[in-house]
């Protein structure tokens, strides 16, 4: 991308973004309304960038039927046909992606299988769970093995397991050769497929770098993570005990501990054990992106020379 | 082009589109022609000209069914999409945009022409209207010169006394006892032009649809209102750009002389233009607009909401 601007009339929805990416897996993290799917509209050439150049897969991407044969794309909105089979619906989109009768048929059974939709495949996706229609979604974009998968919000409404599979699939991908760049507004679900980070606040790419380096930005931030355990009072003095806890709090009546850490992928690291020690059940974890807000706010002021 | 591509988008949206809804839709619109031809057949009795019949049935099918039907079903070919939001998927595909607009207007084009069709039959050959009793005659009728401004020009009508002109303005002939040659004749004539009002009415409102995708409705309703059926009418060159003359015009051309006394040589209804042409016309219009339609599909924008984050 080469000093790529997108206005929407008097609205800047990408703000003079120059990157070049080699293959790979990326994670593009940027809080809700930050430009994260005007990035990604302009890379696949739904949308023309009013100012700069684009090139993909070594093809300028507006309208290039060539391109969309070598990407595969799931997009975050979560409405799909109501009265059609996944089955159906994939294997229509492999149809409109080129493939004949029987390929299509082969690949879209392939890919619902990859995405462990081989059960529910004939079932109309008007009846479908939100983690059911994301991986029916991922399922119509990996079908026709794109060497490049893009993807936007692909952990949203997935439960822990259905998290876990796409990291999985992902991770399959990637180890395949393929590129990948996600997008989310949650730090730790980017974290668990790929270690490289693209920082999108306001339409402007404030930031590059690996998960070190993103955590080390985030260093004085802190990130609030909260717990439903069975024994929040004993769990709580380990975490006092941690030198990453800034601060612990106990709601007795739900059961729930509020934990503010500056470290949270080492708090994640150690939390297990902890849970054994005190022979204590966790049943909920919540992390918030407020941290990351922070940290996009930190970053907008540095671009804007404030600080 | 991939044919392969506009086929399975036909096939898709054949299954997508059966929907309880679409079949009441669909009912609705076949009923129509059928519910008013019983309604003549119960409460009116009086002998119906044959003429008379072949505007009925032309008005109620390729007219209002077919147009009515495309109005629906072609128009929000690409809105549909959008507002469902299923477009980002489409538009992503390498034979997503144009195939599919193709292969909803294939879609609409079939919805409505089995309407046309079923209706059609059902008319023509269970509730035709009755009549009292059986004789084809003449039919001529006197009418005010001042009336007659649009230059009939029919030989055969000649002038009586200062002030009036007589006008033979169709036969009488009892539509109940048509011969089956007739009531056959009369279905190819409509499923003829209905099949012409599908194709052209559905390949004008897909390209309504993609130049404004989100007022396609309201934009269509206004073309057929001030166009097909205003403009349509004025006797002059302009009715001419409508579809609804050239269709008027063939009927006019195939009736077999049936509508000759009121109608030919009006420039309401038909101009001097052979039938050749008026069909040249038809069967060059509709895939200009088609073209016109996935041109403007494949160069512009169109994004939904989600994809403005």
């Amino acid at each position: 991308m080469d000093r790529v601007t997108r206005l929407y009339g008097d609205v800047i929805g990408a703000n003079d973004i120059s990157l070049e990416l080699a293959p790979g897996a990326y994670g593009l993290l940027g809080p809700n309304g930050s430009g994260k799917t005007t990035l990604l509209n302009l890379i696949t050439g739904r949308l023309h960038p009013t100012i700069g150049r684009i090139n993909l897969l070594g093809f300028e991407p507006w309208n290039n039927a060539e391109l969309y044969r070598r990407v595969g794309m799931c997009p975050s909105v979560s409405q799909l046909y109501p009265n059609i089979s996944a089955y159906d619906w994939v294997n229509y989109l492999l149809k409109l992606q080129g493939h004949s009768k029987s390929q299509a048929k082969k690949d879209a059974e392939k890919a619902l299988d990859l995405v462990k939709m081989t059960g529910a495949m004939h079932r109309k996706m008007g009846e479908f769970s939100r983690g059911m229609r994301q991986r029916t979604k991922l399922a119509q974009a990996i079908a026709h093995e794109p060497e490049l998968l893009i993807l936007d919000e692909p952990f949203s409404g997935l439960d822990p397991i259905g998290r876990h599979d796409l990291t999985e699939i992902l991770k399959h991908q990637i180890n395949q050769g393929k590129s990948v760049i996600l997008a989310s507004h949650i730090l730790h679900e980017v974290e668990t497929v790929t270690d490289s980070f693209l920082l999108i606040f306001g339409g402007r790419l404030l930031a590059s770098g690996s998960a070190e380096e993103v955590h080390s930005m985030m260093v004085d931030v802190p990130n609030e993570i909260s717990l439903k355990c069975s024994k929040p009072d004993l769990l709580s003095k380990h975490f006092v005990s941690d030198q990453s806890v800034l601060a612990v709090q106990i709601d007795r009546e739900s059961s729930t501990l509020t934990v503010s850490t500056k470290s949270p992928k080492s708090f994640y690291e150690t939390l297990p054990r902890w849970a054994k020690e005190t022979n204590s059940s966790i049943s909920e974890v919540r992390s918030s992106d407020e941290s990351l807000q922070d940290l996009f706010d930190s970053l907008m002021r540095i671009h804007r020379g404030e600080k | 082009m991939h044919v392969s591509a506009i086929w399975a988008v036909f096939q898709f949206e054949r299954k997508r589109t059966a929907t309880t809804t679409r079949w009441l839709w669909w009912l609705i619109l076949s009923l129509f022609p059928i519910a008013i031809s019983l309604f003549i057949r119960i409460y009116v009795d009086e002998e119906m000209m044959f003429s008379a019949f072949s505007l009925m049935l032309f008005y109620m099918i390729p007219a209002v069914v077919c147009v009515m039907g495309q109005l629906l079903w072609a128009t929000p070919s690409v809105q549909s999409e959008l507002e469902g939001k299923t477009w980002s998927f489409i538009a992503l595909k390498p034979y997503g945009k144009i195939h599919l607009l193709l292969g909803k207007y294939l879609t609409s084009v079939a919805w409505t022409f089995f309407a046309a069709l079923v209706c059609l039959t059902v008319v023509l050959f269970v509730t035709t209207p009755k009549v009292s009793h059986f004789e084809r005659k003449e039919i001529v009728i006197e009418v005010p010169r001042s009336f007659d401004g649009f230059n009939f020009g029919n030989k055969r009508n000649r002038q009586t006394q200062q002030g009036t002109v007589k006008r033979r303005v169709g036969r009488l002939v009892p539509v109940e006892k048509m011969s089956n040659s007739e009531r056959i004749h009369l279905w190819w004539i409509m499923a003829t032009l209905s099949l012409f009002s599908c194709l052209n009415y559905g390949a004008l409102f897909c390209l309504i649809g993609t130049i404004l995708p989100r007022r396609a409705m309201v934009l269509a309703i206004g073309y057929t209102v001030i166009f097909e059926l205003i403009v349509g009418f004025i006797p002059a060159i302009i009715n001419q750009l409508t579809i609804q003359f050239r269709l008027r015009s063939l009927l006019l051309e195939w009736s077999g002389g049936e509508l000759t006394g009121l109608t030919r040589n009006n420039p309401i209804f038909q101009s001097e233009t052979s039938q050749w042409q008026h069909i040249g016309i038809l069967l060059l219009l509709f895939p200009f607009l088609l073209a016109a339609g996935s041109y403007i599909l494949h160069r512009r924008e169109l994004i939904v909401s989600e994809d403005v984050n």
